[in-house]
């Protein structure tokens, strides 16, 4: 079997470090299970050792991989398993989890009616002294956190919704109790390492690599109805987008 | 070489004329007091004019399309940032639907009488204004009438709710009753924000793709010389207005203006407040000298004095003279002259009209 295609263009290291991470995602090597040797696993890759601890390196860095001076580089993966969110219509946790036959659990941490700030406001097109009904959330899979998540709705129309039943999808709250149509969102992805609150929440040490995801989502008359600040493990989570085909551009003649 | 009025366009010479004569008059005497023109007597706050100052600085600047007010306005009526149209006071909406819905010889329906500058905007793109006279006996609104007037070449229909200049609010089936006739319908709310317990009427636009609201910032949010006004209709309603305004039809410290005083509704609520107060009173006073005060939903007072004999060009002008106020010539009504419109302004004025009307009009 080769590990290394070499007409992919992707670098040798990422498509080394790829296939370690399958190994483990497929349950290959569990949590705790020792990798082969870098000599092995170099012969294996057929590539020099720089190129395997690069690799290597990579997956530490993700958290999946644990290197011990003398001993050997260990999985540290808490479950093999990691899931998928496909970024290409508005889907909720626990619709993610479903897919993958998982039992969701919600904790929440703290909710309330803030003080939007000039932050939220801005996004949320509030008044500078407007009120959000703000929801820190913790989504868990098999008692594995995934997600910590802070949303803010505005207060004027979601107010009551702090009353409710928040341990499943508030999408379906929204959507069922509030009659606001999720016509679409606006998101960005970004690595951060996890500061100690966070982290906690997750279960992580300090510094661990995650997905900052900030998503603005608009009702159907393209009015912003929920800000949400989501925080995904970097080890158990996986974002998948479907790309349509190579546009050339042409020549765009520059008008003013 | 011809001579240059017959290069003018017809209609110009034959358009009835809004005459703003008064506010010169007014402005060169500002200690008279101005209860003739649905203003606003409270000037804006530090944080209108702190916004309007601070925009200022970026004006050199063409103004972008404002999605933020534009959702803003929304949020007030359930639609989207989409679903309005921004422009410099609702004249401008006034202006733009004639333009919009009329071609020369085409029909514009509107009650008689009504705010005097729709007319002569009909008549300034050649079309033909309609008039039907008020019911006799309440001033409502004559719908069997109007609908009756309707032909094929009725491009457009007026409703001013709660009216100008009675103030009488309309009864929603007999709105619906113009809605169904399918012909462009404008449902003007210039006054409506003096009762926030009154909803808006935008829920017919989801119905009837043909109506659209005028909404001004010149009454309740006190704006007349600032200028702000916003359309509310569907997506296409929006789209024809935005045509035909112009490209930065509002300027960015108008925009700003308006922002500002959206992010404060206390300060509207207390304009408002000061607004109906007075208006009790009035109608008490009016009341109590045997004057007819139309039960009014807006920052005037349309009043029937014709039972004391005295026209309104004698009241209009003793008014002034012993009291220095200015109130609202209004034309004969069925024949009946002796009717006069008034608004609330500062306090000391509004004693000013109190006296004169318990002088004036009272028992000597």
């Amino acid at each position: 079997m080769n590990v290394i295609d070499p007409d992919n263009p992707i670098p040798k290291y990422l498509q080394i470090s790829a296939w370690i991470r399958e190994l483990i995602q497929s349950g290959r090597y569990e949590r705790g299970a020792s990798l082969p040797s870098e000599v092995e696993l170099s012969k294996i890759c057929q590539v020099n050792r720089n190129t395997l601890r690069q690799a290597i390196a990579e997956l530490t860095a993700a958290g999946m991989l644990r290197k011990e001076k003398g001993r050997g580089t260990f999985v540290c993966a808490e479950t093999p398993l990691a899931v998928t969110h496909k970024l290409k219509s508005i889907s909720s946790f626990s619709a993610d989890l479903q897919e993958l036959g998982i039992r969701e659990r919600t904790r929440i941490i703290k909710k309330s009616l803030e003080g939007a700030g000039d932050q939220v406001a801005k996004k949320l097109i509030l008044s500078p002294n407007g009120k959000v009904a703000v929801i820190r959330r913790i989504r868990s899979g098999n008692e594995v956190p995934f997600i910590y998540e802070e949303s803010y709705l505005p207060g004027s129309t979601f107010r009551d919704i702090l009353e409710m039943d928040l341990t499943g999808s508030m999408y379906q709250i929204i959507n069922d109790r509030f009659n606001v149509t999720l016509a679409r969102s606006d998101q960005t992805i970004r690595a951060v390492n996890l500061k100690g609150r966070i982290a906690s929440y997750l279960n992580l040490p300090v510094n661990s690599a995650a997905f900052f995801m900030e998503s603005l989502t608009y009702d159907e008359n393209n009015v912003p109805v929920e800000l949400l600040y989501s925080y995904y493990r970097g080890d158990k989570y996986v974002f998948e987008v479907e790309l349509g085909r190579y546009h050339i551009e042409e020549d765009n003649v520059h008008q003013d | 070489m011809k001579p240059l009025k017959d290069w003018f366009v017809p209609w110009l010479f034959t358009a009835r004329e809004y005459n703003t004569a008064i506010l010169d008059k007014a402005w060169a005497k500002p200690d008279y007091g101005r209860l003739m023109l649905n203003e606003n007597p409270i000037p804006p706050s530090d944080k209108v004019i702190q916004a309007v100052a601070d925009v200022l600085k970026k004006g050199n600047r063409y103004p972008d399309s404002m999605l933020r007010l534009r959702t803003k306005l929304g949020k007030l009526h359930n639609v989207g940032p989409d679903n309005i149209a921004l422009c410099n006071g609702s004249s401008e909406i006034i202006d733009c639907m004639m333009r919009i819905f009329l071609e020369p010889g085409d029909e514009f329906i509107v009650s008689n009488p009504t705010f005097g500058l729709f007319p002569p905007r009909a008549e300034l793109v050649g079309g033909k204004v309609v008039s039907i006279p008020l019911r006799k006996e309440d001033l409502q609104y004559d719908v069997d009438a109007m609908l009756k007037a309707i032909t094929p070449k009725t491009k457009v229909i007026l409703v001013i709710n709660p009216n100008n200049p009675t103030g009488i609010f309309i009864e929603d089936k007999d709105l619906i009753r113009f809605c169904e006739t399918g012909i462009p319908l404008c449902i003007d709310e210039a006054y409506l924000d003096y009762h926030p317990e009154i909803s808006s009427k935008d829920f017919l636009l989801k119905k009837y793709p043909q109506v659209f609201l005028s909404h001004t910032f010149s009454k309740a949010y006190g704006f007349a010389g600032i200028r702000f006004g916003y359309v509310v209709g569907t997506e296409e309603m929006v789209k024809a207005f935005n045509t035909m305004f112009l490209p930065w039809n509002v300027s960015l410290m108008s925009m700003a203006a308006a922002e500002a005083i959206l992010d404060n509704p206390e300060e509207v609520a207390e304009k408002v407040k000061h607004n109906n107060r007075w208006m009790d009173i009035f109608t008490k006073e009016l009341v109590q000298v045997g004057l007819k005060p139309f039960p009014a939903h807006g920052n005037y007072m349309l009043v029937d004095a014709t039972m004391t004999g005295k026209t309104t060009a004698q009241i209009l002008a003793a008014a002034l003279e012993t009291e220095h106020i200015f109130l609202k010539s209004i034309p004969v009504i069925h024949g009946k002259d002796g009717y006069f419109r008034v608004t609330p302004g500062l306090d000391e004025e509004n004693e000013r009209f109190v006296r004169f009307v318990r002088n004036y009009f009272g028992k000597k």
